[in-house]
């Protein structure tokens, strides 16, 4: 595919404090808060090193039931920022089908901004609606992090920006292709 | 820093003393409403209470140029206490003027004359009004439209509130209109720096002071909200402007001070920041740390403690970060000790707040759960910092804590170590020197930690921590506590199925139960250890979450090894057990049914059914037994096993037995493995609709529950009943069991009877065999039959005094092969109790001989042949019947009935026996049955397939009954209409026999053949008796009656004399007759026949053999031949017992003939002389 372009276009040298979001961990939770899926990007990877992130997951169901609480209840599905423990900040984001979403970032000393999030959350939604949508899912469940490999979230670290960048080429293919077939109609 | 405004008193500044009390009552000032006057936003902004800061004017110096907008007075008052004009004209106004030029000349200030009198005790306000002072003022000083001239009355405001109104609404006024346009011109400065932003050498700190003045002064008049904006930009400025200009600015990061690590945050008095702002000086560190205190102290004006708290997390979090980068010149260990001092002083503060203030419970609660936020990020410091002392392993749950993006910068730590300060916290530096020391602090903070999650009912962290705790006792070698707390914690994570998390903990578990020697947990832990290692997307099986991933080895291999360990474990655990442990719906197996037909043993009774079992363990695993529970549609249970045996990773085949030879379609109910003592087991019940949501490890593979079907073994043991062929009804009844061994050497044998009923009772002890070889054991227990050495292939019967019906029959047998094994076969059998006929007897007597007629009825439903009926003769009597003995048989339709007449001749006075009548009969089922099995069993016993005689006479008896209509046999008796086909039987015989198909479709062939040719030859087998006693009936009187006419040729109406003669016999009566006996007549005879004249009824003395004669004329009425009158008589003497009397008319045939009437009469009716 084209990550080796994506991974030229990172500049070589990044200054400390340029914003860059790093994913540290997805989690996929279902409706009762049971895991279905969480993958670590992590450097640490595999064995007791996940278990960090696991805890985080199922913290953060905390989280969602305070927001599930009707003082604190909203329509929107994403849930923003749970809460920050040192050196990894915790979102949420719940489906209408109660599907919640942790994403787990690197802590940065920038501003993060909601809508670079609420993308990522809606790749992963879209991942996820993909991979139930497959009445033929693989033996092994790998599709979820696949998939985000394509877009650009991938185990190496690497810039949020190749995300977006993913992103917009999707849907701008996606959309010049449904022109095609219209015409043929 | 409060608002200010200056006041001056005029003739002296002592007089402002008459005002002071009133100007104080004034304040503070209440209700301020700010609109902008400039810029776009002109929403109404209320200001609900306003302290301000009274002073006289020389207090603000001459030289106001050098203060800031914010320091200057907000406004200028001038009492004027002066109630004389001339006094005013003299000197006040002069006075006055030289005020109004020094303050006029400041710009941007507003002012205010307050003309202040004793007012009322002045006498008459409308006579001085005219030249009152203060219009002299407002005339002299008023300027535009503004009036800034007002009066008050010294000391009203004690009594009015409302006298000062005036004066306290100019206040305000005044106030927010120099606030206005303070705001407007400190604006227009911050536009004027945040528009040269792009330009090379712009500077961030010179914008944030002219930012921070405007929201100085924003917070001088309590509008927090607006201030906090103000800071909040220039956070986000800032990382805009380090993003853009890199910050040449600040110099160093800072932070280097002593004692910089432990200072409380949210202070801004720490050190004079302001100054350092001004001179550029300032390092980020202090600088960050300033601007977020202010945003605090903003936060808190506002009441929002939740909100302090959690920013306050926030910038701990991302600011530790900062500073982590620029670690090599920070001391060892200074982040930590500054989160952790930082996240203390915000709780601190926070709480004080809480406590002190009245804030409402919403509030409370949601910065309890903050605080414990804020609280285990200290923790989480104490964490890193232990494992730097080396208080704490770098293992799992404290090795969380520790950072995961920066890439720690490897120096050298000697190099400039003096340079950096070195913690100053006294409690760390305590903690990082003893051990003791640093175990109480940490147990401390995180129970804190814990009780505030608790409290905020975040039970999830809470869990978290308490792992922590448990691993840190045990790490201290304090097993048994460690234990405690570890076992409670797992199954938290089992219900929504944190597999990962649970498989960590149980692993300590089980290491520490080991340790402590507690088997019993350590094997529910094992166990509950190797459920937490499937996985349910996957469906395999791996506990990476317990593997430490510095050693390397091959993944597979490990998680081998580790399952046998385990596996092994639970084996050498659970034999220590006293009762079996069953572990239910355990996911690492699975059993599922390999064939829905089983199969029957080779060589001796019993069924197998074969069985897979898929493991998801990636070991090897013996297991000592598997078991399957099957239920047959009776709800009888029948138990499948199979010995122990090796599961494959994967699926393993296993074949499991069941001796006895069970038939039909089966239900799997259970299954169940054998480990040691532990039992998995799994329900195959279809999941209750009631359980809405199963567990998915507990459901079963497929929504329906799996079933069997086994072939009839025609090999295997057999038990059914049969009907005596002889049945005597007037002795006890029997049933005969039959019990056919088929390919079985029985040893030893135990037969039992179940009744329906408890009045249902079987003599044993009286049992007969009457076919077949088997050695009756004597020593029997209670209600049951044993019997021994019962050879292959015999049938044994046994007959068996029984009343009523019975439900089931059970052996339980042994045989020559497997001698151990007790095999049990339990038979619902039926055994008719009705006969399928009725027999009804009709007596006729006679002087000399007795007509017996015995009337045979079907049961309705079934035809009945019937091939003799014998009536025995007994001493004293001759029968004769009436049927000769050679005609054939006689078959009965359902509905019809046959007769047998008898005669019967009694010597006199002989006492006889009763009598028994012996029907030979077979219904023409039985008959069909017996031709058929005739054939069959002639047919094969010249055959090969002398084994397999039961399937032959199963199978083609129950065709060929079915091709049969019994209607039409019972009257042909042929099968005339019997086809072979072959198509039909190919397929049958070949699932049965397989090679050997083609001799056994001959056979087939040959018994259709046989049937067809075989003619009317009856086996005898078929025939049944049935003997009945009849007792020899008998009559006290008979009465024999002989109407003797005189002629018997007459006509109409002439009359015929008759003599009735009456002879009573007492021949067939066995005594009983009283003496004297008198009998009654009484003579009948149809209206229309006979008009009768005499003794129509009458009464006479009887004498056995005496003849009693009546005269008697008779007319009869009509001609015809016409029947003599019949005659009743009964005994009419009183009698102990009924007496039976019987007539026989001796010549009741006899019939007289009568003639019409020779001679004619005419009468003619005169119908008109009938008056009407």
């Amino acid at each position: 595919m084209d990550s080796p372009r994506l991974s030229t276009s990172a500049p070589p040298t990044r200054s400390p404090s340029a914003s860059a979001l790093r994913i540290l961990a997805i989690a996929v939770l279902g409706k009762h808060g049971n895991p279905l899926f969480l993958q670590s990007y992590s450097a640490r990877r595999g064995g007791q090193a996940d278990l960090k992130w696991q805890y985080a997951a199922h913290t953060s169901l905390d989280f969602f039931e305070e927001r599930e609480l009707p003082a604190a209840k909203t329509i929107d599905s994403y849930l923003g920022l749970l809460y920050a423990m040192e050196d990894y900040a915790v979102y949420g984001y719940q489906s209408n089908t109660r599907i919640k979403f942790v994403l787990i970032l690197a802590l940065a000393d920038a501003v993060v901004r909601d809508i670079d999030v609420k993308t990522i959350f809606r790749a992963i939604h879209n991942a996820y609606i993909s991979h139930i949508s497959n009445p033929s899912p693989p033996l092994r469940p790998t599709i979820p992090p696949l998939s985000l490999h394509r877009y650009g979230v991938a185990s190496s670290p690497r810039r949020w920006t190749t995300l977006q960048e993913g992103l917009r080429r999707k849907t701008m293919a996606r959309r010049h292709s449904r022109r095609i077939s219209i015409s043929k109609q | 820093m409060k608002v200010r405004v200056s006041y001056e008193a005029l003739p002296g500044p002592g007089d402002y003393e008459f005002v002071r009390s009133d100007v104080d009552r004034q304040l503070p000032l209440r209700n301020l409403h700010w609109v902008r006057t400039s810029g776009a936003n002109r929403s109404i902004r209320t200001i609900q209470s306003l302290p301000v800061d009274f002073r006289p004017l020389h207090s603000f110096g001459s030289n106001q140029g050098a203060l800031s907008l914010l320091e200057r007075p907000y406004l200028h008052l001038l009492f004027v206490v002066c109630d004389d004009n001339e006094t005013y004209r003299a000197t006040i106004r002069t006075q006055i003027r030289e005020w109004l030029d020094s303050v006029i000349a400041r710009q941007n200030q507003e002012w205010l004359i307050v003309h202040v009198t004793s007012g009322r005790s002045a006498g008459a306000k409308f006579y001085q009004r005219k030249g009152a002072v203060v219009d002299k003022i407002k005339a002299d000083f008023n300027t535009g439209k503004k009036d800034r001239c007002i009066q008050v009355f010294q000391a009203a405001s004690a009594e009015d509130p409302t006298a000062w109104a005036e004066f306290t609404n100019k206040v305000k006024e005044g106030i927010i209109a120099t606030f206005d346009s303070n705001v407007s011109l400190y604006e227009e400065d911050v536009r004027k720096a945040d528009s040269q932003r792009q330009l090379e050498g712009w500077q961030y700190l010179p914008f944030f002071l002219q930012k921070e003045a405007l929201a100085d002064s924003f917070e001088s008049m309590n509008l927090f909200d607006d201030a906090l904006v103000q800071y909040d930009e220039l956070e986000a400025s800032f990382f805009q402007a380090m993003k853009e200009h890199n910050m040449s600015s600040f110099g160093k990061v800072g932070g280097l001070a002593p004692g910089d690590d432990a200072l409380p945050l949210l202070s801004t008095t720490n050190k004079p920041y302001r100054k350092l702002i001004q001179t550029n000086d300032i390092s980020i560190f202090d600088f960050r740390i300033y601007l977020f205190a202010r945003q605090a102290a903003m936060l808190f004006h506002l009441g929002k403690i939740t909100e302090v708290a959690k920013r306050g997390a926030f910038f701990i979090s991302t600011f530790a970060r900062r500073l982590r980068e620029d670690q090599n010149s920070l001391g060892q260990n200074f982040v930590e000790s500054w989160t952790y001092s930082a996240c203390l002083s915000i709780v601190d503060d926070c709480q004080r707040w809480v406590d002190g203030d009245l804030v409402d419970k919403a509030t409370a609660a949601s910065f309890l759960a903050v605080k414990a936020e804020l609280l285990e990020l200290a923790r989480k410091q104490l964490d890193k910092i232990g494992i730097g002392a080396g208080h704490l392993p770098l293992v799992h749950p404290f090795s969380m804590s520790l950072n995961e993006t920066v890439a720690e910068v490897s120096s050298d730590p000697t190099r400039d170590a003096k340079n950096r300060p070195p913690v100053s916290r006294r409690d760390l530096i305590d903690a990082v020197a003893s051990r003791e020391v640093f175990d109480k602090l940490y147990i401390d903070l995180t129970n804190r930690s814990i009780q505030a999650y608790q409290g905020a009912g975040r039970k999830r962290c809470s869990l978290k921590l308490h792992a922590s705790l448990a691993a840190l006792e045990d790490h201290r070698d304090r097993q048994a506590s460690a234990q405690k707390l570890y076992s409670h914690l797992p199954a938290h994570y089992v219900d929504l199925r944190w597999v990962k998390i649970e498989s960590s903990l149980l692993t300590q578990c089980t290491r520490l139960q080991g340790t402590l020697d507690m088997s019993r947990e350590r094997l529910l832990s094992t166990l509950a250890l190797i459920r937490a290692g499937v996985e349910f997307g996957s469906k395999s099986w791996s506990l990476d979450a317990v593997e430490d991933p510095s050693v390397h080895r091959s993944r597979g291999e490990d998680m081998t090894t580790l399952a046998k360990k385990l596996m092994d474990d639970v084996y050498s655990l659970s034999s220590t057990l006293s009762k079996d442990f069953a572990a239910i719906a355990f996911p690492t197996f699975s059993m599922r049914l390999a064939s829905e037909h089983g199969s029957t043993a080779a060589d001796e009774d019993g069924v197998t059914v074969p069985l897979i079992i898929k493991s998801l363990l990636p070991c090897t695993l013996k297991i000592d037994e598997v078991r399957l529970k099957f239920a047959t549609a009776e709800g009888e249970q029948i138990w499948f096993t199979s010995g122990g045996c090796t599961l494959a990773v994967g699926e393993t085949r296993v074949t499991l037995f069941c001796p006895t030879a069970v038939t039909g379609r089966l239900a799997l109910e259970l299954s169940q493995i054998r480990f040691s003592r532990i039992i998995f087991q799994y329900s195959h019940r279809p999941i209750s609709p009631r359980n809405l949501a199963p567990d998915p490890r507990n459901a079963p593979l497929t929504a329906q529950q799996p079933h069997v079907h086994f072939p009839r073994d025609h090999q295997a043991l057999d038990i059914y009943t049969e009907l005596p062929r002889t049945i005597h009804l007037d002795q006890g009844r029997h049933a005969i069991i039959c019990i056919a061994a088929g390919r079985n050497h029985i040893v030893k044998l135990s037969f039992k009877v179940t009744t329906p009923t408890a009045d249902l009772s079987f003599a044993f002890d009286s049992a007969q065999i009457i076919e077949g070889a088997a050695k009756v054991s004597p020593s029997a227990p209670e209600g049951s039959l044993v019997m021994e050495g019962i050879h292959a292939a015999t049938i044994v019967k046994i007959q068996l005094p029984v009343v009523g019906p019975i439900r089931d029959a059970s052996i339980d047998y042994f045989t020559t092969k497997r001698p151990t094994t007790r095999r049990i076969i339990r038979r619902a059998v039926s055994y008719p109790v009705a006969l399928p006929l009725a027999v009804n007897v009709q007596d006729f007597f006679r002087e000399d001989c007795l007509l017996s007629k015995f009337s045979v009825t079907t049961d309705g439903l079934r035809g009945l042949k019937v091939r003799s009926a014998h009536l025995e003769a007994v001493a004293g009597i001759v029968v004769k019947p009436c049927r000769s003995p050679k005609s054939s048989t006689l078959t009965i339709l359902p509905l019809q009935t046959a007769n047998f007449l008898f005669k019967i001749v009694r010597e006199p006075a002989a006492v006889v026996d009763p009598l028994r009548l012996t029907l030979t009969y077979c219904s023409v089922e039985d008959q069909l049955q017996a031709r058929i099995h005739e054939a069959i069993t002639s047919v094969i016993a010249s055959s090969d397939f002398i084994d397999d005689v039961r399937w032959f006479l199963e199978l083609v008896s129950a065709e060929i009954c079915a091709r049969t209509n019994l209607h039409e046999f019972s009257t042909g008796g042929r099968f005339d209409h019997l086809q072979f086909r072959q198509e039909a039987w190919s397929p049958v015989v070949e699932l049965r026999f397989g090679t050997r198909a083609e001799q056994a479709l001959e056979a087939v062939r040959m018994i259709y053949e046989a049937l067809r040719e075989g003619g009317a030859q009856e086996p005898e087998t078929a025939w049944r008796t049935l003997t009945i006693p009849v007792e020899l009936p008998s009559l006290n009187i008979l009465n024999l009656v002989h109407i003797a006419a005189s002629f018997n040729r007459v006509e109409v109406g002439q009359a015929i004399p008759i003599t009735l003669s009456i002879r009573p016999t007492f021949s067939w009566s066995n005594g009983g007759v009283p003496d004297p006996l008198v009998l009654s007549y009484d003579i009948t005879a149809k209206m229309e026949d006979w008009l009768i004249s005499g003794r129509k009824k009458g009464e006479f003395e009887a004498k056995d053999g005496e003849e009693t004669a009546i005269r008697l004329t008779l007319v009869p009425l009509r001609a015809g031949a016409l029947f003599l009158p019949s005659v009743a008589i009964r005994p009419i003497s009183p009698s102990r017992h009924p007496l039976s009397c019987e007539t026989q008319h001796l010549n009741a045939a006899t019939n007289i003939e009568v003639l019409p009437t020779a001679s004619q009469g005419l009468f003619v009716l005169d119908l008109d002389g009938i008056v009407v």
